[in-house]
């Protein structure tokens, strides 16, 4: 079990009740990847009616990490905001060649992306349509690194497969080195773990899912099986039938891990 | 039990609303068994939208009544709270001045929605009508077309018996007016419910497929 700079990360996704009631799997893919002393968070929640909407998350995950492994592995970190965010931009490109590169016209492949990555002193995130990208202090605030993009209405917002993606997509570069936790997560926790209103995360819950995820008494996996518990259950499903997914990583207050 | 059962979850999040006008006629020609009917399919619209979890909180329906006189019977109010009222038929058909009522509750809501950071669905509108406009309709049907094209408002209308559907072609520019089977009310009243649950439980990218109109549509021969 490595961690990459002191993060440990857990990936996290469960179905919700409306797929589990009609048979349908869920359209949500998420995953942690670790590469050069980096560490890549990636989400991607297929659109509600796009057909072919989990494939189109799964290849969007995928191009957009082997861009990443590529372009980190390969050489020196960027060394501004402008060269991060040119990064992301790769991965965002690389993304939507492989949803184009089916045969299936591109709506049916639709879904919104999340890329965060963890390097050094740096966070850079990329985001297209909704979903939170979140981030803790050692001091303990909780804020928004990213916040959704909706269009105009509730059931509208941006997706990979839109016409002028890149225009539509948020960027953002931050310092990382007084960073203690960072998540993303996908439309269908909001209800729950965000306040719509003030368009911010609801600190309560990062806060104890923070510090969960933090207590290496039990080992990465059981704490992701108790994570996906949580987004299983009564009180989260009570706010949505939507899938969920959420990608934690988190490092000692310290600063340092141990085994 | 699990080891996050504690964990605070936000139970404030205000339900994201789906505003729907119903934009009744209620002229002297609908009285006897067409405002009955009417009336019983708005209880039963006000009980299938109550008996749904989502669409009880998100739903807000207001109705507007146009016989002698346009009278706002209900501001929109949610589902939950919503109470079919009893309706009457009398006096002629301002449906040209009905038609800019509702399209003003739906501008105020959408103001509304925009200063409290709320929110919503595209609004709607359902006009059901057995006649013709006694008033000058022109400007709003204008108004009604404009709002479309902006994609304010989806706006519906039903004629049922001798609605004039001429006119109601030139009201509804963007899809053809419904003409209603018999008396069908209660039926049409079950689909706009059933509409609503839809829209109002719709995730981005979902392409809201509507219900079928079978059960109380007249399909030309």
């Amino acid at each position: 079990m490595s961690s990459s700079d002191d993060w440990e990360s857990i990936a996290c996704s469960v179905a919700g009740t409306s797929h589990t009631r009609s048979g349908r799997p869920a359209e949500d893919i998420c995953t942690v990847m670790e590469v050069a002393s980096a560490t890549v968070l990636a989400l991607a929640d297929g659109a509600g009616s796009a057909t072919h909407a989990r494939e189109g998350a799964t290849l969007a995950v995928a191009a957009s990490l082997e861009t990443a492994a590529r372009l980190l592995a390969g050489s020196d970190p960027p060394s501004d905001q402008e060269a991060w965010h040119r990064l992301l931009g790769e991965c965002l490109r690389s993304a939507r060649r492989a949803i184009d590169a089916r045969d299936e016209p591109r709506n049916k492949l639709a879904c919104t992306l999340i890329l965060t990555i963890l390097q050094g002193d740096t966070l850079a995130a990329a985001r297209i349509g909704d979903g939170w990208i979140v981030a803790e202090h050692r001091d303990g605030e909780v804020r928004a690194v990213l916040v959704p993009e909706k269009g105009e209405y509730f059931n509208e917002t941006f997706f990979l497969s839109s016409d002028r993606y890149l225009d539509r997509a948020a960027f953002r570069t931050e310092s990382a080195s007084e960073l203690t936790g960072v998540a993303i997560l996908s439309d269908g926790l909001e209800m729950a773990a965000c306040d719509l209103q003030a368009m911010q995360p609801f600190a309560p819950f990062f806060t104890r899912l923070f510090e969960f995820v933090r207590d290496r008494s039990s080992s990465r996996d059981a704490r992701r099986v108790e994570v996906e518990s949580l987004l299983d259950s009564d009180r989260i499903n009570q706010k949505t039938d939507d899938d969920k997914s959420l990608v934690i990583a988190v490092r000692g207050v310290g600063g340092s891990a141990t085994a | 039990m699990g080891q996050l059962d504690d964990i605070p979850i936000n139970t404030e999040n205000v339900e994201p609303r789906s505003p729907c006008v119903l934009l009744l006629d209620t002229s002297y020609s609908m009285s006897g068994e067409p405002i009955r009917q009417l009336n019983e399919g708005l209880r039963a619209f006000e009980e299938d939208l109550k008996q749904d979890k989502l669409a009880s909180k998100r739903v807000e329906t207001a109705v507007v009544t146009f016989g002698g006189r346009v009278e706002v019977i209900q501001d929109f109010v949610i589902s939950a709270s919503f109470s079919a009222p009893s309706l009457t038929a009398n006096g002629d058909t301002p449906m040209g001045e009905a038609l800019g009522r509702a399209l003003d509750l739906v501008r105020d809501r959408r103001r509304m929605y925009k200063d409290s950071n709320l929110n919503h669905f595209r609004p709607w509108i359902f006009l059901l009508t057995d006649g013709a406009p006694t008033d000058a309709w022109e400007s709003a049907a204008d108004r009604i077309e404009q709002a479309e094209d902006a994609g304010e408002v989806l706006f519906f209308a039903v004629g049922v018996e001798q609605a004039d559907f001429s006119v109601l072609r030139r009201i509804s520019r963007k899809r053809p007016p419904i003409k209603m089977l018999e008396t069908r009310f209660r039926e049409m009243f079950l689909w706009i419910s059933d509409s609503q649950k839809r829209v109002s439980s719709s995730r981005p990218g979902d392409q809201v497929q509507l219900p079928s109109r079978d059960a109380w549509e007249e399909v030309p021969a």
